[in-house]
């Protein structure tokens, strides 16, 4: 009895020790390895890559660019700023990941770091932020870009491209042709340039607005904020656009071929393609609208509960 | 000494009892704590017992406070934040009004970020509030019921992009 009672104290005391050393390890791992960053330390690092590898960025304060170039390597630069713990990169998978470590309870007394990335154009790019805007370009693997508060922005040939922010602004240029593309803002404005392929573009409280598009497949919404789309629509094309309180105006640079069904609750429908819009029911305030225009092959549905639609020529 | 003083002593040396006997026999209580080993160890099992006790909870005490020393307080501002998304018009999604409420909170995520998710879950539970009262007059109309359910969607949608923003910005702490 007495050997066992001895045994479970020191079971306890080894457990009281191994918890000891943990919180210790814990309340020192950013000091064990600090090596605090000066105000504006250049960063230039270099490794061999390989041409399609993955690239998995992180920064909390600051911003990212990331470019494509036709080496197998990849270059980081750019500045750590002040207070800054270190700048982490690290083989991971068949690629890297590059992290800028902040002191652990660094609170604001870090300045923001500022990464200029390149990769080999055909890197699987994954990049996320907090406060750091992000900017990839020259790309055409896939790439998946996301900040809290920061801008991301992506002009490249990706053939898989996802890009959101919660507060920012949205900014998707290029794409391969039959890519997916998704771009999403909660109260930021999504705006789309010449993306061919398969897109949904989402905002709660800004705009959403595409131009210069090759879609055959679109899901574009927003609760609050407007809907523009400008473009075409290709032969058995699929088309959704809605809309709360935000109005939709879609402008087809030629006379499409598409069968359309619009409706809104109590906002106006104006169309610059044919038939007028008609009363739901003598009793309630919505109009729909129903048409085909040429061949009818693709299909396009929009609808809000109090914004007003558009269907307009160039 | 005289002859007389010796008799005195002599008879008084005669009064003395023979032996004296205890006020009460103390053996047995002395014999028990001697035969019984276990009364003794018991008293280095409560000794045992406190130092177990009082490692256990240094232990945890030293844990605890290592884990919640820098722990986010909670937000001062929480009042100034939520009130317009707690009036009792957002009942519908009281779920979501709590998140709102847990979101307000979160110093992790930039104040942007944070008025930007609180705001726009109040909009879309606005947008449900007005859809529903719709429904509600229009039960027949399909299109409607479909704006309602992408408004579910959103906010579902949202709270968890919301809860994405919240991981990404604890990766910060968790380094």
């Amino acid at each position: 009895m007495k050997r066992a009672l001895i045994f479970v104290s020191y079971l306890l005391l080894s457990l009281l020790g191994v918890g000891i050393l943990a919180s210790a390890v814990m309340l020192t791992a950013s000091s064990a390895y600090a090596h605090p960053v000066n105000n504006g330390t250049p960063i230039n690092e270099t490794r061999s890559a390989k041409i399609n590898g993955s690239i998995a960025i992180s920064n909390v304060v600051g911003s990212v660019k990331v470019q494509g170039w036709n080496k197998n390597e990849i270059h980081v630069g750019g500045t750590l700023g002040k207070g800054t713990e270190r700048l982490d990169i690290t083989t991971s998978g068949d690629g890297y990941s590059i992290r800028v470590i902040l002191p652990r309870h660094s609170d604001d007394n870090v300045d923001g770091t500022d990464l200029v990335i390149d990769v080999p154009i055909a890197s699987r790019l994954s990049a996320n932020t907090v406060s750091a805007d992000i900017n990839a370009g020259e790309l055409n693997g896939t790439a998946q870009l996301e900040s809290v508060s920061g801008n991301v922005t992506i002009k490249s040939n990706d053939s898989d491209i996802t890009a959101k922010s919660v507060s920012g602004e949205v900014n998707v240029q290029g794409s391969a042709d039959g890519a997916h593309v998704r771009a999403h803002s909660i109260s930021g404005d999504v705006k789309v340039d010449g993306v061919g392929g398969d897109l949904q573009a989402e905002s709660v409280s800004g705009t959403a607005k595409v131009i210069n598009s090759r879609l055959s497949r679109a899901q574009l919404s927003s609760t609050s904020g407007n809907v523009d789309f400008t473009g075409a629509l290709l032969k058995n094309g699929s088309y959704s656009f809605n809309s709360i309180s935000g109005n939709l105006t879609l402008m087809f640079l030629v006379t499409p071929d598409a069968r359309f069904d619009i409706s809104s609750f109590s906002g106006d429908i104006n169309n610059a393609f044919g038939p007028k819009a008609q009363r739901t029911s003598e009793y309630a305030p919505g109009e729909e609208l129903h048409f085909v225009s040429g061949n009818g092959s693709a299909q396009v549905n929009a609808r809000t509960l109090s914004g007003n639609i558009s269907l307009r020529k160039p | 000494m005289s002859i007389e003083q010796d008799k005195r002593l002599d008879a008084a040396l005669a009064k003395l009892p023979r032996s004296i006997e205890p006020q009460h026999d103390l053996w047995p209580g002395i014999h028990a704590r001697i035969t019984q080993p276990k009364s003794q160890s018991l008293r280095h099992r409560w000794s045992y017992g406190f130092a177990a006790a009082a490692v256990l909870v240094v232990g945890v005490a030293t844990l605890w406070i290592s884990l919640n020393l820098y722990a986010p307080a909670p937000d001062k501002n929480f009042a100034e934040v939520v009130p317009h998304v707690t009036p009792t018009q957002t009942e519908p999604s009281g779920l979501s009004v709590q998140f709102a409420a847990q979101l307000a909170s979160d110093k992790d995520i930039p104040p942007a970020a944070r008025m930007a998710l609180v705001d726009n879950l109040r909009l879309i539970n606005d947008a449900i509030l007005r859809t529903q009262a719709a429904v509600k007059k229009y039960p027949g109309d399909v299109n409607l019921q479909s704006l309602l359910l992408d408004l579910y969607q959103q906010e579902a949608q949202l709270m968890a992009e919301a809860q994405q923003a919240q991981i990404q910005t604890n990766v910060r702490t968790s380094l």
